[in-house]
């Protein structure tokens, strides 16, 4: 009796439909977490001498540096991320409504140029520091911009939106209930945020830090132009400078317990709250209108952080674009064009393949609800906080082994082989775009999948539709804005991608991200200009798709 | 595929339905059989299982003990199955389950993939026209209000004319003066078309005001079944009387054929029940009545003003409590000393519950 229910039951609605298959979405996790857990796994088989070798020589100065800029930019991106957020959404002033999506701008300049561009300019040889040597005839006094705290000032400048943006978001779900309820008891706006909005707002802060830090700790070419090397960098010149994949994998399995130790303090700071205040209908809080040299101060500052952050970087980008426009030499055009082919293809296959997996355990989860499925999902999103480099080491680690056995297999039927198939073509890289960013399209895709309640599937099979008529006119419509958000953010974010880019490459295969990175290492500015402008243009995309929706809602 | 009805019985039957979850007895085994054109409502409180009988009714769940027939079909048995799609029954859910990208029009026409063009569009047309949407089929659910949302959830359901249309609290999302109006006519497009309806809720107003008889299920089992007023003034368990309505309690005890409480003697109305029994009479407040009465043998202390009518809430010398609804024609302040009369037609006799 029991058993012929469970047998009925499997036809139901809701229990084992439609890429039910449990194999698919397990196969699917397996696949995103194996490059991972390897690299982590490392650490509980340590090869002593190795770690002996990179103690004497790299390691005491990487770990302290990845402290430093951890904690620097943790605080930097905080303290205006929140302090901007809480300025336009609390305040009036000249420009409020402008500045309030201007401040997110940053957002599309990589932390890698952005920091090419503040090194050029302050340097030593740079314009600042050549004009104010003609006017004082010394810049001796100028601060060091190739320093840890340059490296901290870049990626606050280019982070802090993550900040921003999250916590302008929890700000605005403060009810303007709670609001008038402090204010009758008694509290000023200075108390109200202290002890009302920020504790409310934590959770979203904690989000916004957490993004900016797992974005720090990735980084490893900023990093190089200031002379500032971490663990991240220290991997990939391992790897790419001595080709020494042991040490690599060491010094990978640290970075990995680092990330791991940043999503246990993100997830400690969120607690169990949700992320945002469920605000109701009621209103946000409501504006003060700052009087005074406040209200001209507050335009003055949120000026002075978009120039900073924003223009400037820009501006100078555009002057090197003309400069190389006009003296451009031959082929040039022809070498642009690839990098954009190369990069346009790569992104394209990234996001099909992390659409499609995502799609996959997203349905999984919803269709069949499981609790195994739910962990695998879970753990799957993982890469996102992952750097680049342990993501790169983890891929190396798990296909070159298959790599050599599968080469092996087809020179005994083919002559010379084909050679390394999956590391030395593009299917490596994919592979290693996926695991990093199938959580951006699965986040994006389970939202869609929200609005897909269970009641709307029974309905249309009450109304006598088949289950292909139910997957083509109820759930792929509801899903497919979904689906292109989540192309669109995985397409981005691989364009602008570096470290796995850098590591996973077959040789000689540029991208534009790789090229301004080449370039802007030897120096060669006006070089890495095109490129550049390039990237931040597709960078737009999703930020003016952030926008909108902040503004929809 | 068949979406016109043969114009068969529509009578739906359950026979000793049992769902479980776990150790949880959803429903169990619960029987009753419903009328061609009737229209039923399975009234309870929440996690009675009206809900779950309701999806076993409509295929979405099978039972695991049991029979359900609907029309001359059995539709649910040992060895028998038949799918949502094929039970000839339409569903109004309590959150619509409207598809949220098709148009009014779109929605409405979904279920008649089986007609031609033009047959559809006529169809969608009479529909719009029955639930009184004419002109707003062209609209997306999210551009029309929540009351209309209910009547295009109705149209949707109505429009392949099933032979049962089920309806899962579809009014406890609208406001007062909306969810009265829809209820009514509701029941009007819904009897118009001799449609059986089942509806579940948990809203005694409700069910009273729409249905041709009500069942009052508790923790999975069928309590009572009957017209609202047997309901009302018949209770057959405590549970009822106690679920449907306000009710006062009062200890009693039967002597020589009669029962004698505090407020009174009354005979007892053809029951059974052996002498020196302790009993418990149950008195609804439209039973109580009371004239003022400075030696009477209770004291008003508390009248609630309810518009049409006062809720008196009286203490006996015993320190009981007892509520009388009387019309606010005229008020007596609290306070005041009266004599208690009860409608001895209306009691209901429960035997005192152990401990």
């Amino acid at each position: 009796m029991k058993n012929y229910t469970s047998v009925v039951n499997k036809l139901l609605p809701g229990r084992g439909r439609l890429l039910s298959l449990p194999a698919l979405p397990f196969l699917i996790a397996v696949l995103i977490i194996a490059p991972i857990l390897v690299v982590a796994s490392t650490l509980l088989t340590p090869t002593w001498d190795i770690w002996q070798h990179l103690w004497e020589n790299l390691l005491p100065e990487m770990m302290r540096n990845t402290a430093l800029l951890l904690i620097g930019v943790g605080v930097g991106t905080f303290v205006i991320g929140a302090g901007l957020a809480w300025l336009v959404v609390a305040y009036r002033f000249p420009g409020q409504s402008v500045f309030e999506w201007l401040l997110i701008l940053p957002l599309v300049i990589p932390t890698y140029i952005m920091g090419f561009i503040y090194m050029s300019t302050f340097d030593f040889a740079g314009p600042v520091q050549t004009f104010l040597r003609q006017w004082l005839g010394s810049s001796d006094w100028f601060p060091e911009i190739r320093s840890g705290a340059g490296a901290v000032l870049v990626m606050t400048l280019a982070l802090y939106p993550y900040v921003y943006m999250l916590a302008k978001a929890g700000f605005q779900g403060l009810s303007s209930t709670a609001y008038e309820a402090a204010r009758v008891m008694g509290m000023g706006p200075g108390k109200f945020l202290l002890r009302i909005a920020l504790p409310l707002a934590r959770p979203a802060i904690a989000g916004g830090v957490a993004l900016a830090l797992m974005e720090t700790l990735a980084d490893f070419a900023t990093v190089r132009y200031f002379n500032f090397p971490t663990l991240s960098e220290g991997v990939v010149r391992v790897w790419n400078g001595m080709m020494d994949l042991d040490a690599a994998r060491e010094l990978a399995g640290l970075l990995a317990m680092v990330a791991l130790v940043l999503i246990l303090f993100e997830t400690t700071l969120r607690g169990r709250s949700r992320y945002y205040q469920t605000g109701g209908k009621s209103p946000g809080i409501p504006r003060t209108q700052l009087v005074g040299w406040r209200k001209w101060g507050a335009t003055a500052l949120c000026t002075m952080v978009v120039a900073v952050a924003f223009g400037l970087p820009v501006l100078q980008l555009v002057l090197w674009a003309s400069e190389e426009i006009t003296a451009m030499p031959e082929g040039t055009i022809e070498v642009y064009t690839a990098l954009i082919m190369n990069s346009i293809l790569l992104a394209g296959l990234a996001s099909l393949f992390a659409v499609i997996a995502a799609l996959v355990m997203a349905s999984g989860v919803r269709i069949t609800g499981g609790k195994l499925v739910k962990f695998l999902a879970r753990a799957a999103t993982i890469g996102y906080a992952m750097p680049g480099a342990v993501i790169a080491v983890g891929i190396l680690l798990t296909v070159t082994t298959l790599d050599n056995s599968l080469n092996t297999l087809i020179e005994q039927y083919w002559e010379g082989g084909l050679g390394l198939l999956i590391t030395g073509s593009i299917i490596g890289l994919v592979y290693g775009y996926v695991v990093r960013y199938m959580a951006v399209a699965y986040n994006s895709i389970d939202a869609g999948m929200e609005k897909m309640t269970p009641n709307l599937t029974l309905a249309a099979r009450i109304l006598r539709a088949s289950r292909w008529r139910i997957m083509w006119r109820i759930h792929l419509p509801l899903v497919a804005p979904g689906i292109f958000a989540g192309a669109a953010l995985v397409f981005v974010d691989v364009m602008k991608e570096l470290p796995i880019t850098v590591m996973l490459r077959p040789f000689g295969y540029d991208t534009l991200a790789v090229w301004v990175w080449q370039m802007a290492a030897e120096s060669m500015w006006s070089g890495a200009a095109l490129p550049a402008l390039t990237i931040l243009l597709v960078g737009l995309i999703p930020v003016i798709y952030l926008t909108r929706i902040s503004a929809g809602k | 595929m068949a979406v016109l009805q043969d114009k068969g019985s529509s009578r739906v039957e359950l026979h000793n339905v049992s769902r479980f979850f776990g150790d949880v007895k959803a429903v169990n085994e619960v029987s009753f059989s419903i009328e061609e054109g009737e229209f039923f409502s399975l009234l309870g409180p929440s996690g009675c299982g009206k809900t779950t009988t309701l999806r076993l009714i409509a295929g979405l769940d099978r039972p695991d003990a049991g029979t359900i027939t609907i029309g001359q079909e059995g539709v649910a048995g040992e060895k028998v199955w038949v799918g949502p799609e094929k039970r000839g029954i339409g569903i109004v859910f309590q959150d619509y389950a409207l598809f949220p990208h098709m148009t009014v029009e779109q929605n409405i026409a979904f279920g008649l993939d089986g007609l031609n063009k033009e047959e559809a569009r006529q169809r969608t047309e009479e529909m719009l026209t029955v639930v009184g949407l004419v002109g707003l089929g062209k609209r997306y659910p999210h551009e029309i209000s929540g009351g209309q949302c209910q009547r295009v959830a109705l149209a949707r359901s109505l429009a392949p004319l099933p032979k049962v249309i089920l309806l899962d609290e579809p009014f406890s999302n609208l406001d007062a003066d909306l969810r009265e109006e829809l209820r009514n006519e509701t029941r009007r497009i819904l009897k118009e078309r001799g449609t059986t309806t089942i509806l579940v809720t948990h809203d005694q107003e409700e069910a009273f005001s729409l249905s041709d008889r009500v069942g009052v299920l508790n923790l999975g089992r069928l309590e009572q079944i009957g017209t609202p007023a047997e309901i009302y003034h018949h209770p057959s368990t405590r549970f009822v009387a106690d679920f449907v309505g306000k009710a006062d309690f009062v200890a009693g005890s039967v002597e020589g054929g009669v029962v004698v409480s505090d407020i009174g003697s009354f005979p007892l109305n053809g029951e059974k029940i052996n002498d020196s029994n302790a009993v418990e009479i149950m008195i609804r407040p439209d039973d109580v009545d009371f004239v003022e009465d400075g030696g009477g043998n209770a004291t008003i202390v508390e009248a609630r003003f309810l518009g049409a009518s006062i809720m008196y809430i009286m203490q006996l010398s015993n320190g009981k409590v007892l509520h009388s609804l009387k019309p606010s024609t005229k008020a007596i302040p609290t306070g005041a000393k009266v004599q208690i009369k009860v409608d001895a037609a209306h009691i209901v006799l429960f035997p005192k519950a152990v401990g």
